[in-house]
């Protein structure tokens, strides 16, 4: 995953989230990525703001 | 003895930054490039002379690092492997939209103590976007050419061409993860700069396509208008365009052409077949270059031309990603996720394309799910132009019949195989690409390549195939095959015996398979029941060809075990429901 951009310490901005623990989809700088549910539980995030 | 080494050309690069695009200009070999990651599946060589020397260039597929993660990453780094740094040049195309992200595999690459040259491609992009990049010192930095292009206009092609001797092997130390981050963090701020610009159109359907509700409703509308649009535009170009050539300039040749051959009958039915009410029926006659040529070209044709039209629409638009994030979550009903939706919606145009591009699923028990299911419940464009063209003319409603219980197969199918295959399906992480418009004369190029493989591919079999059914007829072998096959086509499924022709045909080519059911006089139960059998039978002889070459025997084996028992009980209990 970090080499698809996303590693600790990066600002995301959570696009959507689908229905019934659906994909969730990220942007991290120039990338949006949609990641499982299951995988994206896993992300520590920080809220900003 | 000393043969000259090969020279070669890499091109590497994460997935969808433009590699096929720049493998098409580079050698005038024409590849699919698409807007999605993951659209070349498996390395395609083509030969360029480049400043006076021959060189081999290969399209790796896409990569983000070089550890593989599936079959199609894996492809690139053995390829890597095997380079050498004294005949091979490795041309990292960089999307410069994202740079940060792209520069860690070119060091990841330079790491390997190849010759790299960089082109910083989707310049154009990025110079919309507000996004500015110091190439010069970049250049310095890397210490090896960084060159601005647009691959799909070809802008910057020819100073990538001068300078591609100029192409660095630089000794970089090798990396942790954490420094190469950070190295390339500092680099980036440094010759990067963006401005602020207002969103876009294009922004703000990028984020509606992808929310839960409303992206439900576009991938609706999508799904209605593609499917509209496909029917529509087919036949019109039918009413309009074959129907009229075919009735009032090819008809009246053939007859003449039959005239001359009334003294040698036997070649008559093979070539014209058998005139009805003294003329020829392009449904009934079956000879070679009647139904045989007007089944291809007449019927077949325009459903593959109109079909390759919205699926290249949707390709470059960038839509796919997005519509895969909307049905993860069905999809992984079946065992798969839903980046399997891409393969799936390719194997509609024609199943064995669809099943090569199960590599870019990660394991193999989803690559066996998928292939299966493709084979089971998606019709090609050919077998389904048949079957509207038969079917048509009842109404709407057979034709829905016949998907509704395609879908139903794939989705109890597809419930099956995830409970009873060890092993589970993966979660999807997928990069999502922006919308683009798609480039007008690589869309061109794309559809006259796709036309054109079909008519080199699908011509010879399909006349073959009508060939062979008045050999077949005329030596009575289907009567033998007929008689055998009689209790379960009559007894279960309640078709005529010599629907048993149709099918055996279908090994062949399911379009023909169906044409033969046209002068069976059938009732329209009988039409929808053997569409359906004949969709998930067997696979065609193409299917059955690829499906062995990329699952192996065994998996063949059991997935074609499956398909026989599905569609021996659909169209039982077709047989006794409707």
């Amino acid at each position: 995953m970090s080499s698809m951009g996303l590693r600790s310490g990066t600002v995301v901005e959570v696009i959507s989230s689908q229905f019934l623990c659906g994909p969730v989809t990220v942007k991290a700088g120039a990338t949006t990525l949609a990641i499982g549910h299951g995988m994206a539980r896993k992300i520590e995030v920080e809220v900003l703001q | 003895m000393n043969e000259p080494v090969q020279k070669r050309l890499l091109l590497m690069g994460n997935p969808n930054v433009g590699k096929s695009v720049f493998f098409s200009r580079l050698t005038g070999t024409q590849v699919i490039a698409s807007n999605y990651p993951g659209s070349t599946v498996e390395y395609t060589r083509g030969y360029a002379i480049v400043n006076g020397e021959k060189y081999e260039v290969i399209d790796v597929p896409g990569t983000y690092a070089l550890c593989p993660t599936s079959k199609a990453e894996e492809v690139a780094c053995k390829m890597l492997q095997d380079a050498s740094p004294e005949n091979d040049i490795v041309i990292n195309v960089v999307d410069s939209t994202n740079l940060e992200r792209n520069l860690d595999l070119t060091l990841q690459l330079m790491e390997k103590d190849l010759p790299v040259i960089v082109a910083l491609n989707i310049w154009d992009d990025a110079k919309h976007k507000g996004i500015h990049i110091d190439h010069k010192a970049l250049e310095e930095w890397l210490g090896t050419p960084a060159i601005p292009t647009t691959a799909v206009t070809g802008q910057g092609f020819r100073t990538l061409i001068q300078r591609l001797g100029q192409a660095k092997r630089k000794k970089v130390r090798a990396h942790s993860l954490e420094d190469r981050w950070k190295d390339i963090g500092k680099l980036v701020s440094r010759i990067q700069k963006i401005e602020h610009h207002h969103h876009t159109v294009f922004e703000v359907l990028e984020d509606l396509s992808i929310h839960p509700l409303f992206g439900l409703v576009i991938a609706g509308f999508a799904a209605f208008f593609s499917f509209s649009f496909i029917r529509f535009l087919a036949e019109t170009l039918i009413a309009h365009v074959f129907d009229p050539f075919f009735d009032g300039i090819y008809a009246p040749a053939l007859m003449k052409l039959g005239g001359f051959l009334s003294g040698v009958p036997f070649i008559h039915d093979i070539l014209i077949g058998k005139l009805i009410d003294g003329q020829i029926d392009y449904l009934q006659s079956f000879g070679v270059l009647s139904t045989g040529v007007y089944v291809e070209l007449a019927m077949v044709l325009p459903y593959v031309l109109s079909f390759y039209l919205v699926l290249g629409l949707l390709e470059d638009s960038g839509y796919l990603p997005r519509l895969a994030v909307m049905l993860d979550n069905l999809m992984h009903k079946v065992g798969l996720h839903g980046f399997a939706i891409v393969p799936t919606l390719l194997a509609f145009g024609c199943n064995v394309p669809g099943i090569l591009a199960t590599r870019v699923l990660d394991s193999k028990r989803e690559r066996f799910i998928a292939s299966t299911l493709i084979s089971i419940g998606i019709p090609c464009a050919a077998l389904q132009a048949m079957i509207i063209g038969v079917l048509g003319a009842y109404g709407a409603w057979p034709i829905a019949v016949v998907y509704l219980v395609l879908f139903l197969s794939w989705a109890a199918l597809g419930t099956i195989l995830n409970s009873l295959v060890k092993g589970f399906s993966p979660e999807l992480l997928l990069e999502i690409p922006p919308y683009r418009l798609p480039p007008l004369r690589m869309f061109y190029l794309k559809i006259k390549w796709r036309i054109k493989q079909f008519l080199w591919e699908a011509t010879p079999v399909v006349l073959a195939g009508v060939f062979a059914v008045n050999i077949m007829y005329s030596v009575g072998l289907f009567d033998i095959i007929s008689s055998a096959a009689a209790p379960l086509v009559t007894g279960l499924w309640g078709l005529p015996k010599e629907a048993v022709s149709s099918i055996a045909i279908g090994f062949l080519r399911k379009d023909v398979a169906v044409g033969m059911l046209a002068p069976l006089g059938l009732t329209v139960k009988q039409l929808i029941i053997s569409c359906v059998v004949l969709s998930m039978f067997f696979p065609c002889i193409a299917t059955f060809t690829v499906i062995l070459k990329e699952l192996g025997f065994k998996a063949m084996l059991a997935s074609t075990a499956i398909m026989i028992s599905a569609s021996v009980a659909a169209g039982t209990l077709l047989n006794f429901v409707l």
